[in-house]
């Protein structure tokens, strides 16, 4: 064991230098402090050239250099690639940025680099259909697999692309931030934003692993645990599984990370009470804890929650949708003078929603007043196509915490623009 | 409910014009749609009130009318226009809807009700047979599937005039933007008396509009991507003007609740298909 151990040290002390590696770790410090956050400047264009093999190379170095902590077993084994010279070599390079004094600063300005590299930088690698392992010719199955993702629209596959590994630098450089006595805020910002930015793209797989991430990071942020509960009530909604279940998907794959709607509502219920026991008077908690009742059909669970939102909301979409739900639940629970009036309501504040009007359609039909169903709903229904795209905030709902993102990011970046603190 | 004839056992067998029913009415009279085939699923003709029996929750009710092919048709149509349903695909649909309005009759009425992430109403029901041709002539498909949306506009555009109500839904895909439950609609079907004949492409085949389908005495058809939509078309058009209309009062059920609805035919081999049931009340 003693004999094997030395012998070891010896292979690693003697085994070259990967220049091309260290040289590139090299560029990447210069582009993180040369890049201005949020810019599509040089640097951001030098490490967007870098292909996506090229990242996945260079993720040990860069997580040595940043020193996030072992504490994978993959990033483990990426790391035992790394040769004893080269790693002497990274731990004077951090050495020399401790002694800048702004190691935290340089961390979170990597993150950006890396966020904005996923956001501003070159377009997605679109893929053929892979292979799954068991289908490939022998010589082939040991390979590595980067993950795909299948990108649709409209229930329909439009391609295959590539997960872009800029997120898991962003994720692991993260971690290199002190954790104690207290989580840089940072992170938890960082966190909400993404998956924020995740929600608009609808990049569902990116936002599945963000968050799987953000749980164990920040596990008790009322915003980031809001930020996954939307995922998973929009992973739980019929857009997403109608789509599962008819999409057949070429070579036998299959879509992952889907469960059944209830296992990811009751998910998001969980998480929502999470949050509002950290805050009770989240606004948007309370509407999507009341949403997610309603879709788990425990309408009188729900209309609370409803309830709270309606009263404490300052914001006329939170306060309409609040009102569509009540109107749903009071359908569904057949008290329909309840259900009109929410609906009433919700259109008096979007008149040409389109929600609203089909639901004071149907409760107003279900009270038997056919003529008034109509009318309720010949507003909306006769307007041209084209010009109502805007018309509904319902059919933004599930976007969930996106409706900030634009916020969001710029809090992001603006803090770190520039390399001075 | 079934639509409820109020005042209209008087105006058996001429029309059922100008009824505006309400559920909060009492139950008077149900109308129920049957389609009657022999073994090679052809319509059979000729029956008369005497081929007929119908038991209500189980209890035999005497049946007042039977008319076959006499009716007025409203013939509404939900067309499923979101993104998917673009080129070769709206093709067919135009030369469908062409088909299809061209063995309306006359004293038959017609509506378009178009979705995609929005519902629109383009032909109210009427008698304008160039309004369908018209308004697909001028779409462009786009954006995502309001399916349960559509339907459900559909089925109020449908069930609210006179005479037999169809509505054919086609669609190529699966709900994806829709705000209305599905279980409302369902709900609403047990209450209409709108039958519902849904058209999917194969693979596309949503249980809402199976469900919906077998609550309201309709039947899905599946057609291949590149499939004869014309001729399903007027298939369903033709099975649809070949069903038989029956009318009953229900006796000694109480008006409330959901009512099982059992319809035979005395004759061998014959096949009947018609609505699982109604609710009353």
């Amino acid at each position: 064991m003693r004999l094997l151990a030395v012998a070891l040290a010896v292979a690693l002390s003697e085994a070259p230098s990967n220049e091309r590696a260290m040289g590139m770790l090299r560029d990447w410090v210069r582009f993180v402090d040369e890049h201005t956050a949020g810019e599509t400047d040089a640097a951001l264009d030098s490490l967007t050239a870098w292909t996506f093999d090229d990242l996945e190379l260079m993720q040990a170095y860069v997580e040595a250099l940043a020193e996030v902590p072992l504490n994978t077993q993959t990033r483990d084994a990426r790391r035992r690639q790394i040769t004893g010279i080269d790693l002497a070599e990274i731990k004077e390079r951090t050495k020399d940025l401790q002694r800048r004094g702004d190691v935290d600063r340089f961390r979170k300005r990597a993150v950006i680099l890396h966020t904005d590299a996923a956001i501003l930088g070159a377009a997605p690698v679109v893929v053929d259909a892979p292979v799954p392992r068991q289908q490939r010719p022998a010589w082939a199955r040991g390979e590595p697999e980067a993950r795909v993702d299948v990108k649709s629209f409209d229930g329909r596959v439009d391609r295959f692309e590539r997960a872009n590994p800029n997120w898991q630098y962003s994720m692991s450089l993260l971690e290199s931030l002190p954790a104690a006595p207290r989580r840089d805020p940072f992170v938890a910002r960082w966190y909400r934003a993404v998956g924020a930015y995740f929600a608009n793209e609808r990049s569902y797989a990116d936002a599945v692993r963000h968050f799987e991430r953000a749980l164990l990071v920040v596990p008790d942020d009322p915003l980031v645990l809001y930020g996954e509960a939307c995922l998973q009530e929009t992973l739980g909604a019929p857009r997403i599984q109608n789509y599962v279940r008819v999409t057949t998907l070429p070579n036998g794959l299959v879509i992952r990370d889907v469960s059944s709607p209830q296992t990811h509502l009751r998910r998001a219920e969980s998480l929502l009470r999470k949050a509002l026991a950290a805050d009770s008077h989240f606004v948007e908690a309370n509407l999507r804890l009341g949403r997610v009742l309603t879709q788990l059909k425990r309408y009188e669970e729900a209309f609370p929650y409803l309830q709270a939102a309606i009263a404490d909301s300052r914001d006329r979409t939170v306060t309409y949708y609040a009102h569509l739900f009540s109107g749903d639940a009071a359908l569904a629970l057949g008290r329909l003078p309840d259900s009109r009036l929410s609906y009433e309501i919700a259109v008096a504040l979007y008149p040409d929603s389109q929600a609203s009007r089909l639901g004071l359609a149907a409760a107003l039909r279900a009270a038997g007043d056919r003529p008034a169903a109509l009318a309720a709903m010949a507003r909306t229904l006769t307007k041209p196509a084209a010009s109502r795209d805007s018309d509904d905030p319902w059919w933004d709902y599930y976007l969930g915490d996106a409706t900030n993102v634009e916020r969001l990011i710029q809090e992001l970046w603006e803090p770190l623009r520039s390399r001075k603190p | 409910m079934m639509r409820a004839i109020v005042t209209l056992a008087a105006a058996a067998g001429t029309s059922l014009v100008a009824m505006q029913p309400t559920f909060s009415t009492r139950v008077e009279g149900v109308r129920v749609d049957v389609l009657v085939t022999d073994g090679s699923r052809r319509p059979l003709r000729g029956l008369t009130a005497a081929d007929f029996s119908i038991r209500d929750n189980g209890v035999p009710q005497q049946i007042d009318l039977v008319s076959f092919g006499e009716t007025s048709l409203n013939v509404g149509l939900a067309f499923d226009l979101s993104e998917s349903v673009g080129g070769a695909r709206l093709d067919q649909l135009k030369a469908a809807s062409a088909a299809l309005t061209a063995e309306l009759h006359p004293g038959d009425q017609s509506a378009l009700v178009t979705f995609d992430t929005v519902v629109s109403l383009p032909c109210p029901l009427s008698a304008n047979r160039l309004c369908v041709r018209d308004a697909l002539d001028a779409a462009t498909p786009a954006r995502e599937t309001a399916l349960v949306d559509g339907v459900f506009a559909g089925m109020m555009i449908g069930e609210s005039d006179a005479g037999r109500s169809l509505l054919m839904v086609f669609s190529d895909g699966l709900d994806t933007a829709s705000f209305i439950d599905s279980d409302r609609v369902l709900e609403m079907g047990r209450r209409s008396d709108v039958v519902v004949y849904p058209i999917t492409t194969k693979g596309a085949r949503p249980d809402f509009l199976e469900e919906l389908a077998s609550l309201t005495g309709g039947r899905l058809h599946e057609v291949e991507a590149s499939g004869d939509l014309a001729a399903t078309f007027r298939a369903i058009l033709d099975e649809f003007r070949h069903r038989y209309l029956i009318t009953y009062a229900p006796k000694n059920v109480p008006k409330d609740g959901w009512h099982k609805l059992e319809v035979k035919v005395s004759r061998s081999g014959a096949r009947v298909k018609a609505r699982p049931g109604y609710q009353g009340g």
